[in-house]
């Protein structure tokens, strides 16, 4: 589990996307417990009011739920409820900034897609003679 | 009442380690004399150690503030504990040594020619007289030498400076009024001496005693005035 | 629950207001972060909340009673100051002792464990004590204290980096083992920013700000680009610090975004990104 302290969005928010991406990963599986948000505040040094909402994120949308004197569990079906959110935000998370950064270097649209499929560099003519 | 406690175990923990050197010291010079006097090496007269006693609560008085005012704030204890903590663990520790010097010098008179303080003064040889005078005698310096600490302890370099002058200049007064007086100031003085000290009354013992307890509670009283406000201080 | 409540508290030495009519609600249970540069004044409202000092005027009430010369609310409150308070010739775990018999709560168990987890030599005297090790010593104090108030001043003083993480991960675990509030008063910003919960800013002895770190910052961004379409975002918008490299100029702009300035972001083809506290912490107390 990695907590990007630089990213742009709130502590809490990035810890219940990394908790998403163990249970997509499948390092959290269904109906198992998961790390209690104590251990989560000790070992990323976040503050435990922030850990505990990070958590209740997850717990208000279905993800976790919590097991009284027990702890956090994954709930049933959270692999594809977390899979199908993301499906949903694909698109302005990952391709509009993609396109943005394009944008800024002149990469055309056809480029993009060329690099997915191939998944190669562009072709850059001027340091063809070069090499 | 619970902080009270707590502060004067720390005092007298405080005072072990110092009053342990001082016995240590007085009893090896004690026995150093009584071995010289005994075997007749020597004849002194010996005597009047109660007076060490006195000058070494003075210091240890002097010495007993700054760190233990700092540790107590260190455990957000209030100045008013701390004054009363202080307060009963320097009396117990003047009636303790009192108590012990009382008893050394039962077994010094015992074994060599040897005359304690309030003997010296007053010519009385009773334990429990000497005992109370004594008492008495090391509140006072215990608790002047406190007081003095704590004075300078609250004051700006201003302050301190002024406070040193005073007394010097006090003195110069008093010698100055004695000089055109003829010597009245002088012989005020004594004579308040003589009839505070109980010598006055037939070398009354328990006047002088009870003159030396005033004396102490009076200091007492007064050191909570720089005690109140004292705040941390390097 | 409010805990402890500053009512127009100003403190003055001489000339100089080291505090200004400050009134801060400090709830219970929570972590705060008493940040403010140099000379701001952390210090001095530390030193009244515990009745080390006292007010020119105002008061300090904590759990419902003034803090003057208060035992009963003084005992609850452990206050590991930057100075050395403790006697220098004590040995460190004596100092311990003692410090249980003042704080009957104080845990030696968990002192002792700290202290091997740190290193700290208890057979020490505390002047023989490293600059380092001196904090360790009290913050240890403070952390097995265990009191309702715990209040550091500049507790990782003299740290390395790695005592540095210890001991912000055994602050946590201790808060989490058994909630209370926490005051640390610091300069170094992004060590703890993660860790508190609310900042406190002073500057020049007055309270600037006192808000949750998250909303902190969810309503400050930085944006940046080429420096004339820079002012043309920020016109009219409260921007509390700006940076300018050649022509390339970046700007803290204290407000959330909303969608309009994002249009207007891709309008003028200026960057957003996210404002560190310590950034914000710059800005606002420059």
């Amino acid at each position: 589990m990695l907590i990007d302290f630089n990213s742009e969005k709130p502590i809490y928010l990035q810890l219940a996307e990394a908790i998403e991406d163990n249970i997509l990963k499948g390092i959290f599986e269904e109906e198992t417990q998961i790390v209690s948000t104590t251990e989560i505040s000790v070992k990323y040094r976040i503050n435990p009011a922030t850990a505990g909402k990070g958590v209740n994120v997850l717990v208000d949308e279905g993800v976790l739920y919590k097991k009284r004197g027990l702890g956090m569990f994954v709930s049933s079906g959270a692999k594809k409820k977390i899979l199908e959110k993301r499906r949903n935000s694909f698109y302005e998370e990952y391709v509009q900034s993609l396109l943005e950064e394009a944008a800024k270097l002149s990469i055309s649209k056809e480029d993009i897609v060329k690099m997915i499929v191939g998944g190669n560099r562009i072709e850059d003519n001027s340091n063809k003679g070069s090499k | 009442m619970n902080n009270t406690f707590k502060i004067f175990k720390y005092q007298v923990y405080d005072f072990t380690k110092a009053v342990i050197i001082f016995y240590s010291i007085v009893i090896s010079i004690s026995l150093a004399i009584t071995a010289f006097v005994s075997k007749g090496l020597v004849n002194v007269s010996f005597g009047g150690m109660e007076m060490v006693t006195a000058i070494f609560l003075f210091i240890a008085g002097l010495n007993c503030f700054k760190s233990n005012f700092k540790f107590m704030l260190a455990n957000n204890v209030s100045r008013r504990n701390f004054y009363f903590g202080n307060i009963i663990a320097l009396v117990s520790i003047s009636a303790f040594m009192a108590l012990l010097d009382s008893i050394l010098n039962i077994i010094l008179d015992f074994n060599i020619p040897y005359e304690g303080v309030v003997m010296q003064l007053y010519g009385s040889n009773s334990f429990f007289a000497g005992l109370l005078w004594c008492f008495g005698l090391y509140t006072l310096f215990l608790c002047l030498g406190w007081f003095i600490t704590m004075l300078y302890y609250s004051c700006n370099k201003l302050m301190k400076t002024v406070i040193s002058i005073v007394p010097v200049l006090l003195i110069a007064l008093f010698q100055y009024i004695d000089w055109i007086s003829r010597g009245l100031v002088n012989r005020a003085i004594v004579g308040f001496l003589d009839k505070a000290m109980g010598f006055a009354y037939n070398n009354n013992v328990y006047v002088g005693a009870l003159s030396l307890f005033i004396g102490a509670a009076a200091i007492a009283l007064i050191c909570f005035l720089p005690l109140h406000n004292a705040i941390a201080k390097d | 629950m409010k805990t402890i409540q500053i009512k127009g508290v100003s403190k003055v030495y001489g000339h100089t207001k080291a505090l200004d009519k400050v009134d801060i609600d400090i709830e219970s249970n929570r972590i705060y972060g008493l940040l403010g540069r140099n000379g701001a004044g952390k210090t001095t409202l530390l030193n009244l909340m515990t009745n080390r000092i006292f007010p020119t005027e105002g008061e300090v009430i904590i759990d419902g009673e003034r803090v003057y010369e208060n035992d009963k609310v003084l005992g609850n409150i452990f206050y590991m100051a930057e100075k050395n308070l403790y006697p220098e010739d004590e040995r460190v775990r004596n100092i311990y002792k003692w410090t249980k018999e003042f704080y009957p709560s104080f845990d030696m168990v968990y002192a002792e464990d700290l202290s091997e987890k740190f290193g700290l030599d208890l057979k020490k005297k505390v002047k023989s004590l490293s600059t380092g090790y001196a904090s360790i010593f009290k913050a240890i104090a403070a952390l097995a204290s265990n009191t309702d108030i715990v209040l550091f001043d500049e507790p990782v003083l003299g740290l390395d980096a790695n005592h540095r993480d210890m001991f912000y991960k055994e602050l946590i675990a201790n808060y989490s083992e058994r909630p209370k509030t926490m005051i640390i008063s610091t300069h170094l910003i992004e060590e703890v920013s993660s860790v508190i919960e609310e900042a406190i800013i002073i500057k020049e002895g007055k309270l600037i700000l006192k808000q949750s770190v998250e909303e902190l910052l969810s309503g400050a961004y930085v944006v940046s680009g080429e420096t004339s379409r820079v002012d043309k975002y920020i016109q009219g918008k409260k921007c509390i610090g700006i940076e300018v490299l050649g022509s390339f100029k970046s700007a803290t702009v204290f407000e959330a975004v909303n969608n309009k300035d994002k249009v207007l972001a891709e309008e003028l083809q200026v960057e957003f990104a996210k404002a560190e506290l310590q950034k914000v912490f710059i800005d606002l107390t420059n």
